[in-house]
């Protein structure tokens, strides 16, 4: 069920050179309420992305905020990307946006 | 000496809930010094198999896969759905971790390394196979394998599926490929850009003639020996709890 004054927002990000990064936000006041991430890319260790999907709850949706999260999640996790790197995550985040356009 | 590494062809080519059961058994078996450094073929009926991280309901065609008699199950490393049928061979590389072969934690290196045999046994059959990073192998800009990979319970492991004699329009249909992926790689279909052996080569040739030239492909290329061996009690017992705990349970499989 979607509350009053959520948005549903979606995003597919395709990193240069990589993979795909499919991106489905609830957002509500400027801030992400929760996401999912899924796509083709390589992730290491695999149980690492629900970590980031429940760092990303209650962050605003601005890239500042995101990048340092996103930073953090990598630093505290020593998890390994490939097809994609931390700052791709960022950019398929903000991608979702309204009013922004994925590449 | 040289080493030895054990061959396996366990499959349940009925029932890809316990391939992808034994596919993640072994592995944890070599991790744990349980069972040796493994290699393993296989054959799944048609089936998608995702990668861990996709949504089944964004990459599945759903009606296709009943139309088809497709099953959906989910594999526990990353990167892009295939379609799996009799004419697609699979192969599973398991090393105890710090082997020689791949000694950094490294996944490009476990997909550039673990692909040799694979590219080798090709080449050895008379395809024009090359490793095309990130994780393909490709005969002239075509696909013609895919492969995946992990590091994790103390093993590197690697598979790959061969397309061999598969078919490409049911892949065609069953597998939702988004137009931004598409876009990005200046093709319209996924038929235009996959291949298979059988077209490369324009003969008749079989899944058990790629699975013996690729066993050749990775004795020459590791210098190592194959020797064919079964699955131990204690790895098929995990393999059976590991079906009725995750690889049977459409939580697993479908809820991404």
């Amino acid at each position: 069920m979607t509350m009053v004054g959520t948005t549903l927002l979606s995003a597919d990000y395709k990193a240069p050179g990589g993979k795909l990064l499919r991106v489905r936000l609830r957002e509500a006041d400027g801030r992400i309420e929760s996401a999912k991430i899924s796509g083709d890319f390589f992730l290491i260790p695999e149980d690492s992305l629900p970590k980031l999907e429940m760092m990303l709850e209650d962050v605003p949706l601005r890239e500042q905020e995101l990048k340092l999260l996103v930073d953090r999640f990598f630093r505290g996790t020593s998890a390994q990307g490939l097809g994609i790197a931390p700052d791709d995550f960022v950019k398929a985040i903000l991608a979702a946006k309204p009013g922004e356009t994925g590449s | 000496m040289m080493e030895t590494w054990r061959l396996v062809d366990v499959e349940y080519r009925d029932d890809p809930f316990m391939n992808m059961s034994v596919e993640e058994a072994i592995p944890r078996a070599v991790g744990e010094g349980k069972a040796p450094n493994t290699v393993r073929f296989w054959h799944n009926s048609n089936t998608i198999v995702l990668g861990c991280f996709q949504s089944a309901t964004l990459e599945v065609n759903f009606d296709a896969c009943k139309e088809t008699g497709t099953t959906v199950v989910r594999r526990f490393t990353g990167g892009g759905a295939v379609y799996h049928d009799a004419g697609n061979l699979n192969y599973a590389i398991s090393l105890k971790r710090g082997h020689p072969l791949v000694p950094d934690a490294d996944l490009q290196l476990v997909f550039k390394r673990l692909s040799e045999g694979a590219v080798e046994g090709l080449r050895g059959l008379g395809v024009k196979a090359e490793f095309q990073p990130i994780n393909d192998i490709q005969v002239e800009g075509k696909k013609v394998s895919g492969a995946a990979g992990s590091i994790r319970w103390g093993t590197v492991f690697h598979h790959g599926c061969i397309l061999v004699a598969s078919d490409l329009a049911i892949l065609g249909r069953v597998l939702n490929v988004p137009q931004v992926k598409l876009a990005d790689r200046h093709v319209v279909s996924v038929q235009k850009r996959v291949t298979t052996v059988r077209d490369e080569l324009g003969k008749n040739v079989t899944t058990r003639d790629v699975r013996e030239g690729i066993v050749r492909g990775i004795e020459n290329s590791y210098r190592v020996r194959l020797e064919g061996g079964t699955l131990t009690k204690s790895e098929l017992s995990t393999a059976k709890d590991l079906y009725d705990t995750k690889y049977s349970k459409s939580t697993w499989n479908l809820e991404k």
